[in-house]
C-alpha cells in the first residue's frame, strides 16, 4: 500500500513528520534533498550528539544521542520525546540511538542488501538496525568509517541542530587530528566539547587553540590529558562565554591574562594559593574583565593564604554596610555553585561590585561568583 | 437531493440539549447532503466561523440551501462528520506549541480510519482544510505510522518519495510545461554563452 505523502498540504505533512519515531524520521531525511528540506523545516531537535571516535579495545566510531524534542516543547512531563538532560537522571525516560560505523567488511557475517542502504552526500552506508528497550543500535558498514562517520554527524547537524556536539578522540584517530581541528562544522557549533584520549604535542594544541580562537563558542570544554606546555611556548588566550578546562595541569598563572571568558572551570589544575591570588588581584583592578563566576581545582586551597593581601568583608560586614540583606535569603545558587553566605568571604571592588570566594564542600575546589545584580 | 431525503449522521440523542438542537446542512461537490449537529461543527474551526458569519436561525438552516462544500466529496465528508459528532463537545487542542506531540489513536478513530490509503489521503486534505485540529492529528499519526521500521528503500515505496534526480527531472519538466518559450530562451543564452558572447542581444 502506498501513500502519496508529499502531495498532502504542507501543514499536513509537516504534522505528519512530528509524529514520525526518531528513528524513521532519521531515514525519511536522508531520501533525497527535499526529504531533508522538509524534516528542517519541523524544527525537530536533537538537543546533545556525542561523537566517539576510537572507542579504545574496539577501535569503533559511536555517534550517540538521547532523546529528541521540538524546540518549541514546553511540557517534558507528558511527552515521551524528552530533552536530554544526563544519562543519569533521564535514565529510562528517553529513547536513546546508538550509531556504530565500521569498515565495509569488518562486521559480522551479516549481509546487507541495497534495501538497507542509507546515501549520504553521493556515500553509500549499509545499515543493520537491532533494537533492545529503549536503545536503538544502527551499525554503518562504509568503505571510509571516519569519512562515513563524520558525513553522518554533518547531516544529524544540518537537519537537527542539536546545541551541543561532543567529540571524543581515542588514541587510535590520533593521525586524524589535524582533519578534526580543521572540521569546518565544529566551526559552526555554539556549544562544544573536544576531548581526546591521547597526549598531543605543542604543534597539536597550537592547531586546536588558533581554531578556538578564530571562532569563540558560546561554551568550550576540552581535555588534553597530560599535556603540559612545556616552557610555555602556547599563549593560550580563550574568548569563549563558558570554558572548561578538564585537565588544566598546564594552565599557568600568567594564562590569566589571556582569559577572557564569562564562566570558566579548571578541573585538575596544578595552580596554587598565589596563583589564585593573582587571578582575584586581577579581578580587584580591572573592572572590565567580563569574569564572573570561576571553579577551581587545585591541591591544597587554603582560602586564608589566598586572601591574605586583599581587604576582606564578611558577611556580617555586608549586611552592616547593606541592610536591606539582613531580610534576604544569603544562600544562592550561581549556575549550580551553590554558595552558603553565612560561611563564605568577599571582596569589594572600587566601583562597588563584590564578588564571594568560598572552598566547595570537599575543600578542593575554590568558588568564586560576582553578585550581578546591585544590591543597593 | 431533498432534504427530508438527507442521511443523517449518527448522534448521541441524549448528549444533545434539547433546547440548543439545531442542525446545519451541508453539501458535498459530488451532491451529497449531510445535516451536522451545531456542538460537532465546533470541532472544525472554519465550518464554525462560517456558520457564525451566516448568522442563520432554526427555520433557516431547514429553508435555505444546504451549504457547499465544494472541493470535499461525499465518502470523505461523511467520515469527517462522523468523526465530528462522535468528538463533539471535546476540547480542541491548541496548536501553539505547549501542547504535547504524543498523539494516541482512540479505538473509534482507528475503526474509522480503517479504509484505504486514497481516502485516508482525501480525509488528511478535508481536515486541513476544514481545520479540525484533532482528526488531523490522528490520521497525519497514522500515517506516520506507516514509516515505523522501515527500510529507506520501503520508505520510498511506501511514500512514493521521488529521489533527487527524478525531483530533478520533475522540476525541469515542470518549467517546460509552463513556459516553453523561457526554456528556448534559457537555452540559446547558455548556448551564447558557450560561444562566448558577453552580451544576448
Amino acid at each position: 500500500m502506498t501513500f502519496k505523502l508529499l502531495f498532502l498540504p504542507i501543514l499536513a505533512l509537516e504534522c505528519v513528520l512530528r509524529r514520525m519515531d526518531g528513528l524513521d524520521l532519521i531515514v525519511f531525511a536522508t531520501i533525497s534533498k527535499r526529504t531533508r528540506r522538509y524534516t528542517k523545516s519541523i524544527n525537530k531537535k536533537i538537543p546533545s550528539i556525542d561523537a566517539i571516535f576510537g572507542i579504545p579495545f574496539f577501535e569503533q566510531i559511536e555517534i550517540q544521542f538521547i532523546g529528541d524534542t521540538d524546540r518549541s516543547e514546553e511540557n517534558e512531563e507528558e511527552s515521551e520525546e524528552k530533552t536530554y538532560e544526563s544519562e543519569e537522571n533521564e535514565e529510562g525516560s528517553g529513547n536513546s540511538y546508538v550509531f556504530k560505523f565500521c569498515d565495509r567488511g569488518a562486521g559480522k557475517n551479516e549481509t546487507c542488501s541495497s534495501e538497507n542502504a542509507v546515501v549520504l552526500d553521493g556515500m553509500e552506508l549499509a545499515m543493520r538496525k537491532t533494537q533492545v528497550g529503549q536503545e536503538t543500535t544502527c551499525s554503518f558498514d562504509s568503505s571510509d568509517r571516519i569519512l562515513a562517520a563524520m558525513k553522518f554527524v554533518e547531516f544529524l547537524c544540518q537537519t537537527f541542530t542539536p546545541n551541543n556536539i561532543d567529540l571524543t578522540l581515542g588514541e587510535s584517530i590520533q593521525t586524524e587530528f589535524k582533519a578534526f581541528v580543521q572540521w569546518n562544522l565544529l566551526k559552526e557549533v555554539k556549544d562544544l566539547g573536544f576531548h581526546v584520549d591521547f597526549k598531543v604535542t605543542n604543534e597539536q594544541f597550537k592547531m586546536f587553540h588558533d581554531f578556538v580562537r578564530r571562532v569563540p563558542k558560546q561554551s568550550l570544554s576540552f581535555t588534553f590529558p597530560d599535556y603540559t606546555n612545556k616552557d610555555h611556548r602556547i599563549n593560550a588566550t580563550f574568548n569563549d562565554d563558558v570554558l572548561c578546562v578538564n585537565d588544566a595541569a598546564w594552565f599557568k598563572k600568567n594564562d590569566f591574562d589571556l582569559l577572557n571568558v564569562r564562566v570558566f572551570h579548571l578541573r585538575e589544575s596544578k595552580l596554587v594559593n598565589e596563583d589564585v591570588r593573582y587571578m582575584l588581584h586581577k579581578w580587584m583592578t580591572t573592572a572590565s574583565w567580563k569574569l564572573e563566576k570561576a571553579e577551581i581545582e587545585m591541591d591544597e586551597p587554603d582560602l586564608n593564604l589566598i586572601l591574605e593581601e586583599f581587604e576582606v568583608v564578611t558577611t556580617a560586614q555586608l549586611k552592616k554596610r547593606f541592610p536591606q540583606l539582613e531580610k534576604k535569603e544569603l544562600n544562592f545558587d550561581h549556575d549550580g555553585l551553590v554558595f552558603n553566605l553565612g560561611e563564605a568571604k568577599h571582596l569589594q571592588r572600587m566601583d562597588s561590585t563584590i564578588a564571594t570566594i568560598q572552598l566547595n564542600d570537599e575543600q578542593n575546589t575554590l568558588c568564586f561568583s560576582v553578585w550581578t545584580k546591585k544590591i543597593h | 437531493m431533498s432534504v427530508e431525503n438527507a442521511p443523517v449522521v449518527d448522534v448521541d440523542e441524549a448528549a444533545i440539549p434539547v433546547e440548543k438542537k439545531m442542525y446545519y446542512r451541508f453539501e458535498s461537490n459530488d451532491k451529497k447532503e449531510f445535516r451536522v449537529s451545531e456542538l460537532a461543527i465546533q470541532q472544525s474551526e472554519t465550518l464554525n466561523r462560517l456558520v457564525e458569519a451566516m448568522g442563520y436561525t432554526s427555520e433557516d438552516v431547514e429553508n435555505k440551501p444546504a451549504i457547499a462544500i465544494e472541493n470535499i466529496d461525499g465518502k470523505t465528508l461523511k467520515l469527517v462528520f462522523q468523526w465530528c459528532e462522535h468528538h463533539k463537545g471535546e476540547a480542541i487542542p491548541v496548536d501553539d506549541g505547549s501542547v504535547p506531540k504524543i498523539v494516541e489513536i482512540p479505538e473509534f478513530d482507528a475503526k474509522l480510519m480503517d479504509i484505504d490509503n486514497g481516502l485516508l489521503f482525501k480525509l488528511i486534505w478535508a481536515a486541513d482544510y476544514l481545520n479540525i485540529v484533532q482528526l488531523l492529528n490522528v490520521s497525519c499519526k497514522k500515517v506516520a505510522n506507516m514509516a515505523q521500521g522501515k527500510t529507506p528503500a520501503q520508505l520510498r515505496r511506501v511514500y512514493l518519495l521521488p529521489s533527487d534526480e527524478e525531483d530533478e527531472a520533475a522540476k525541469r519538466a515542470a518549467q517546460e510545461a509552463q513556459d516553453p518559450r523561457a526554456r528556448e530562451v534559457e537555452e540559446e543564452f547558455e548556448e551564447r554563452k558557450r560561444q562566448g558572447g558577453n552580451s544576448f542581444f
